[in-house]
């Protein structure tokens, strides 16, 4: 996989949303798990990660909330999330992986975090109504992922970023 | 088109329901050896059909011996779709109700749509009913497809 | 099933468990045919996954030898042996186990069940695993 970057994707210029969007297989997960979240550890920067593979990652996130000594059992997975979100506050980026997918209701996430997080990551296929659910004071940028080149074994894709509002 | 828990529906539909489920979309880790486990041995117009279909999709250089763990979620998601619909026709399968858990968001709208649309004739020809879940609830998608989400 | 005789007869429980040079050359052989077959981060983690049952190895052998147990002088020699059969073993187990596929499986003399058996417990290792990397992903955060 091959990323065309057209210019510049720095984040932290006050409250952003950047929306990733592209057809299947043009490396929206592997951006964000190859590309971003190694920068932001790299930068020691702290964040959320919600992935693709939800119910596995679940299990982590109730094994670190009972390291913490929260008492999870009583809780339902909503609450567990929920919970989860909260305990990070120190964190100043959020990254979704098709969330909606499990959960069709983005004002959870938003919500729970929205007083600590200044930059949002979206990875999603559907149109969530952002307006409606979005927190206020929040700037959108589309990333669009472009399948330029592909054969059998090689990927070429150019991202550029468009704000949106 | 009437939304219901879960577990109320698979309880009426029993046995009849195939789920495809995205966490858990394949069993081998090849498309050759998941047909084999299917029972439909070394078909060349089947795998060939698939690997034809998923270029409608821009999946290309589906092998049926590449590591399925090389294609990404959504990929996976549409290949495991494929299977299902050229299994359904091949094996002339009937009366059954297929269930895309946590499939359709993981599909970009553009191959939601054409994937939704090579399911009304398995609808017509072979009395087929399609859910989806919306969270931990069931819908039923009723033909013709309209993406209201995309 | 023939390769895994050979290995375990020879260089495990047979003639050329003493032989330190051989040992070491079938180390760096399993090695090289992971790095292969695989690459060399996922040979990498696996060697990572034996550590500490090296370590506990190397450990014990250390203490044996100074104790002297047994009256034994030879504990290090033994030691260092063992260290290198168990990385080796484990790297080519998982290496010859990846070349069984479900045809394979499929294809055995014996009653369905049994195969059917055999298929289930090959997808819950391959699935498992694969769990196994994403859970240390996501725990990676945690316990930094």
């Amino acid at each position: 996989m091959l990323f065309d970057i057209t210019e510049d994707l720095f984040f932290g210029e006050g409250r952003e949303l950047f929306y990733l969007s592209g057809t299947n297989g043009v490396g929206k997960t592997s951006f964000l798990e190859k590309i971003l979240l190694p920068t932001l550890q790299r930068h020691k920067l702290p964040y959320l990660y919600l992935g693709q593979d939800m119910h596995i990652q679940l299990y982590t996130i109730k094994a670190s909330l009972a390291i913490t000594g929260q008492k999870i059992f009583a809780l339902n997975e909503n609450q567990i999330l929920e919970l989860w979100i909260r305990q990070g506050d120190n964190a100043t980026v959020f990254i979704l992986d098709e969330f909606d997918k499990y959960y069709p209701d983005y004002r959870l996430i938003f919500d729970s975090s929205k007083t600590f997080i200044q930059t949002y990551f979206l990875v999603t296929h559907n149109d969530i109504k952002l307006s409606e659910v979005f927190p206020d004071h929040f700037s959108l940028y589309k990333i669009l992922f472009d399948l330029i080149e592909s054969d059998a074994h090689n990927k070429r894709v150019r991202l550029t970023k468009e704000k949106i509002w | 088109m009437a939304i219901a828990p879960t577990d109320s529906v698979l309880q009426e539909f029993d046995e009849c329901f195939l789920i495809l489920d995205f966490n858990h979309l394949f069993i081998a880790s090849t498309l050759h050896e998941e047909m084999w486990l299917l029972q439909t041995r070394d078909d060349r117009d089947l795998i060939a059909k698939i690997i034809q279909d998923a270029e409608e999709f821009h999946i290309y250089g589906v092998q049926e011996d590449r590591e399925i763990d090389t294609y990404s979620g959504g990929e996976q998601a549409i290949l495991g779709c494929l299977l299902i619909i050229a299994l359904i026709k091949g094996k002339q399968v009937y009366n059954i109700h297929i269930l895309l858990y946590n499939v359709l968001g993981s599909i970009s709208s553009a191959n939601r749509t054409i994937l939704l649309q090579k399911f009304p004739t398995l609808w017509l020809h072979n009395q087929i009913k399609l859910y989806t879940n919306e969270g931990s609830f069931l819908k039923e998608i009723s033909f013709p497809y309209e993406d209201n989400e995309g | 099933m023939t390769g895994i005789l050979c290995f375990f007869g020879l260089f495990v429980f047979g003639p050329f468990y003493d032989h330190l040079l051989g040992q070491g050359g079938v180390f760096l052989f399993v090695f090289l045919w992971s790095s292969i077959r695989f690459s060399f981060s996922a040979t990498f983690s696996l060697l990572k996954f034996a550590l500490p049952f090296v370590i506990s190895l190397s450990v014990f052998g250390f203490l044996f030898h100074l104790a002297r147990l047994l009256g034994r002088e030879d504990w290090l020699y033994d030691t260092l042996i063992k260290c290198l059969i168990f990385p080796s073993s484990l790297i080519f187990l998982k290496t010859i186990l990846s070349y069984i596929t479900y045809l394979d499986i499929l294809q055995l003399p014996f009653s369905m069940k049994f195969r059917i058996d055999l298929v289930t417990i090959k997808s819950a290792f391959q699935k498992g695993s694969r769990a196994l990397e994403r859970f240390s992903w996501y725990l990676i955060p945690i316990l930094i």
